[in-house]
């Protein structure tokens, strides 16, 4: 049986990330100052959440508002290019949570971001750093990644022990207004959810299985009152998560529980825990007022490069918002015009009208506009993979249940040594799995029992994933 | 060399202007305290009977960070007012003033070192002494303008008031208590209630897993944008380039390049000059500017109640011709020349 690709999928580590010195940044060119004014069309209906009532059977999400408008957050938008940065220029991973402790009932294996994990109790096995140290924000570094250089680092609320230190962004945002008459409900712009819990758990990583995690080993898990399972353990974070571009009216109709497909449990009182969101969204095809990005004392090469994370080619969308994961929020960025002046000492001219075009993402146009020692060729294949928007594909991404065969699905461990035996593989507990490859053929053999092991499988898998391969930037 | 002695020769004139400044985006304004508020609304929703209390968090409630007021006492009680202390407005004019007039290696003589900071202090001595040697690295301007402060041990280097005076005007609206919340209202008992505000959330994400980041949602109120703020402004024995300073002021708050507040990285604090009237009011034996030629005496003031009325010229500054005087700026700013090197 053929199954739909995951909604998300990741970019990649490389092996380090692209740092430079803050001299080598302010000498890449002349630097400019000014602002470039956008507006954001919506491509499928965009959420922000702002108020949300509850219903008998249903919840009602209000399109965020401020100063009387419809509106989407500068931070929203920041946070969209910035992640979108960190990803194809082999950043540092700037916001990641720092811990995620072993606890009863909720998580079996432990493990930190950056540093080491050691439970303390039980299975006392170290967990390595999820991601790569080397991409760990550094305060006390002279070097620092593009993103940081641009967006800067702002501790907001209470800062965890890793973030650097306060640094001023290049880079400002205003809110990008909408008119009234762009938003709307409708009666097909929903997203699933249930009473109660999270719907897909949230997103909440687990070392306990190959999903978010590369694979590392298997463990013989004992449960009480059952035989022992096989744990699929991982060790470290595939890369930085992105959602691909959908319909989200074909989407939804798969998991509303009278047409779909999607099984909703039934909770104690036998009753069906569907209870949607009704979402007010932006019409696709709608676009905001037009707001201001504001540029300060960027580099001539890096002022291109911003140009081009804003508008990222042909081919690459940005999403963002509310229920990405069932095609809400794509969008699409136009830069209308740059208003900018360089920058140098002594009385700043005024503003004027300057060129907006982007350069193609081919190596030899980013070498000519000196940006190709920023990007991450292969981050960069990835970021168009995922967030190519070809309506015309008609690619559909759903997540694999909870029921048999997939998530829910225990393998028990004397069914996992019967399907090592059969590929000759080694099944005494632990398995350490030395390559990609390893776990990629343990979970193929293990496949009639459970599809949902190894994520990469999972995708290429797929329904469509052939063609996801073939999409470039 | 600097003359940390700036009235030595008496008060000769003054240079007032009024600026109303609309808030085109929302401003910040903070005060470091964090107050309360209670969101009844249940599991998975939002915004439900929003209560704002102006007191430290309790048990039920939120933080939400609070905005910049001020209070005065009116026969029994205590009445509070938001405004924009014009402390907010001289650091945002002197930090753009010192951004773009004075080159980066000169930055350390205009900002003071913490007092244990043994090499900070040397350098900002030495900094100091070369940016005042010479009148065409901005220094000097900033010097005369904003102040320049000394500890009590250091009676060798140079300290003065500032030539410029601000003053502010707390928020002219009345019985706008409530918050506005994504479009709900919040309601408050307390408190200010001058101007109207919003409560804004961030909520930023762990880019790898897109979920919340542990620790990161946090909320604060702002002056919601479409409000106004006036300004007044007071140049103790003007120079042409103070004037032409001013203009730049006036260009870059319009253009959004200078702003007032936090958080301009999300856009915040971004003005517009809706508003402006100039005056300068001297002595009848006063200096002349030399751009004289470019005001217009008149007899009439909107101040015409003020202290030096019927004592002192006044002239009337039309706001189209401060851009004039910025060529004038060009000696005290010289390109910003580095005097690092010998």
């Amino acid at each position: 049986m053929s199954h739909n690709p995951n909604p998300f999928d990741f970019v990649p580590f490389p092996s380090a990330p692209i740092l430079r010195k803050e001299e080598q940044f302010d000498a890449l060119g002349e630097k400019f100052s000014g602002y470039l004014e956008i507006e954001i069309k919506a491509l499928t209906p965009v959420h922000v959440m702002g108020q949300v009532e509850d219903g008998a059977t249903e919840r009602k999400s209000s399109f965020f508002r401020h100063s009387g408008l419809p509106c989407i957050p500068a931070s929203t938008i920041k946070g969209c290019l910035r992640a979108f940065t960190e990803a194809l220029t082999a950043g540092w991973v700037s916001r990641a949570n720092a811990s995620y402790p072993k606890e009863f009932g909720e998580r079996h294996v432990g493990f930190n971001a950056f540093e080491s994990y050691d439970p303390k109790r039980g299975n006392r096995r170290i967990s390595p750093p999820a991601i790569d140290p080397a991409f760990k924000p550094k305060a006390n570094s002279d070097k620092l990644d593009v993103a940081t250089y641009l967006f800067g680092t702002v501790i907001e609320g209470k800062p965890t022990e890793y973030e650097v230190q306060s640094r001023k962004s290049k880079v400002w945002v205003e809110d990008a207004y909408l008119p009234l008459e762009a938003i709307t409900f409708k009666k097909d712009w929903w997203a699933p959810d249930i009473g109660g819990g999270a719907f897909m758990g949230g997103a909440k990583p687990s070392a306990s299985n190959w999903w978010y995690f590369e694979p590392a080993r298997v463990w013989e898990r004992n449960l009480p009152g059952h035989a022992p399972v096989a744990e699929f353990v991982g060790e470290k974070f595939r890369g930085r998560k992105f959602y691909f571009h959908q319909n989200p009216a074909k989407c939804i109709q798969k998991y509303d529980h009278k047409k779909g497909e999607w099984i909703y449990t039934e909770n104690k009182s036998h009753q069906r825990t569907f209870h949607p969101v009704r979402l007010e969204c932006m019409a696709p095809g709608k676009t905001t007022l037009r707001f201001r990005i504001y540029l300060d004392g960027i580099p001539q090469p890096l002022l291109q490069l911003l140009k081009n994370i804003i508008q990222p080619g042909e081919h690459i969308r940005h999403k963002l918002g509310y229920a990405k994961a069932y095609g809400y929020g794509s969008i699409e960025f136009a830069i209308k015009s740059a208003n900018l002046r360089p920058v140098g000492l002594g009385i700043p001219e005024a503003l004027e009208l300057r060129d907006v075009s982007v350069v193609n993402w081919d190596m030899e146009s980013l070498a000519e506009y000196r940006i190709a020692e920023f990007i991450d060729q292969k981050a960069l294949t990835w970021l168009a993979r995922i967030l190519s928007w070809q309506p015309h594909e008609d690619l559909l991404f759903m997540y694999p249940q909870y029921r048999a065969h997939e998530f829910k699905q225990p393998i028990r461990y004397s069914e996992f040594e019967r399907k090592m035996a059969i590929i000759k593989m080694p099944a005494s507990a632990p398995v350490i799995i030395r390559s990609h490859q390893q776990g990629r053929t343990i979970a193929e053999a293990l496949w009639d029992l459970k599809r949902p092991i190894d994520f990469r499988l999972y995708q290429e898998k797929a329904e469509g994933w052939d063609i996801i391969t073939r999409r470039e930037p | 060399m600097y003359n940390d002695q700036l009235f030595a020769g008496g008060v000769h004139s003054v240079f007032l202007a009024d600026w109303e400044l609309l808030c085109r985006t929302p401003m910040v304004i903070r005060n470091g305290q964090q107050i309360t508020y209670r969101d009844s609304a249940s599991t998975k929703t939002r915004y439900h009977d929003l209560q704002l209390k102006w007191q430290s968090k309790d048990s039920q409630g939120f933080e939400v960070a609070a905005l910049h007021y001020g209070y005065e006492i009116r026969g029994t009680h205590v009445d509070s007012y938001h405004f924009v202390p014009p402390s907010s407005i001289r650091g945002a004019l002197r930090s753009w003033s010192i951004r773009h007039l004075i080159h980066p290696t000169l930055y350390p003589a205009l900002s003071q070192p913490p007092k244990d900071d043994a090499d900070g202090i040397a350098d900002h001595k030495i900094c100091l002494q070369k940016g005042l040697e010479k009148r065409n690295t901005g220094c000097e301007l900033i010097a005369s303008l904003f102040g320049l402060a000394a500890d009590e041990s250091e009676a060798d280097m140079p300290s003065n008031a500032g030539r410029l005076h601000i003053e502010t005007e707390r928020f002219a609206g009345t019985g706008l208590r409530p918050v506005d919340v994504s479009g709900v209202s919040m309601t408050t008992a307390d408190g200010p209630e001058n101007v109207r505000r919003e409560m804004a959330v961030r909520n930023p994400l762990d880019h790898i897993t897109h979920a919340s980041l542990a620790g990161g949602l946090h909320h604060f109120l702002e002056v919601r944008s479409g409000e106004t703020i006036k300004v007044h402004l007071r140049i103790i024995n003007p120079l042409d380039c103070d004037l032409g300073l001013v203009g730049l002021w006036v260009r870059e708050l319009n253009d959004g390049m200078l702003r007032i507040g936090a958080l301009s990285s999300i856009g915040r604090g971004r003005m517009e000059v809706q508003n402006q009237a100039y005056e300068l009011w001297s002595r009848y034996n006063a200096p002349k500017l030399k751009g004289h030629s470019f005001l217009r005496e008149e007899a009439e003031s909107i101040r015409s109640n003020d202290i030096l009325a019927g004592i002192w010229m006044r002239y009337a500054v039309p706001p189209e011709t401060l851009p004039r005087f910025a060529n004038y700026l060009k000696d005290f700013t010289g390109g910003c020349a580095d005097v690092s090197q010998p």
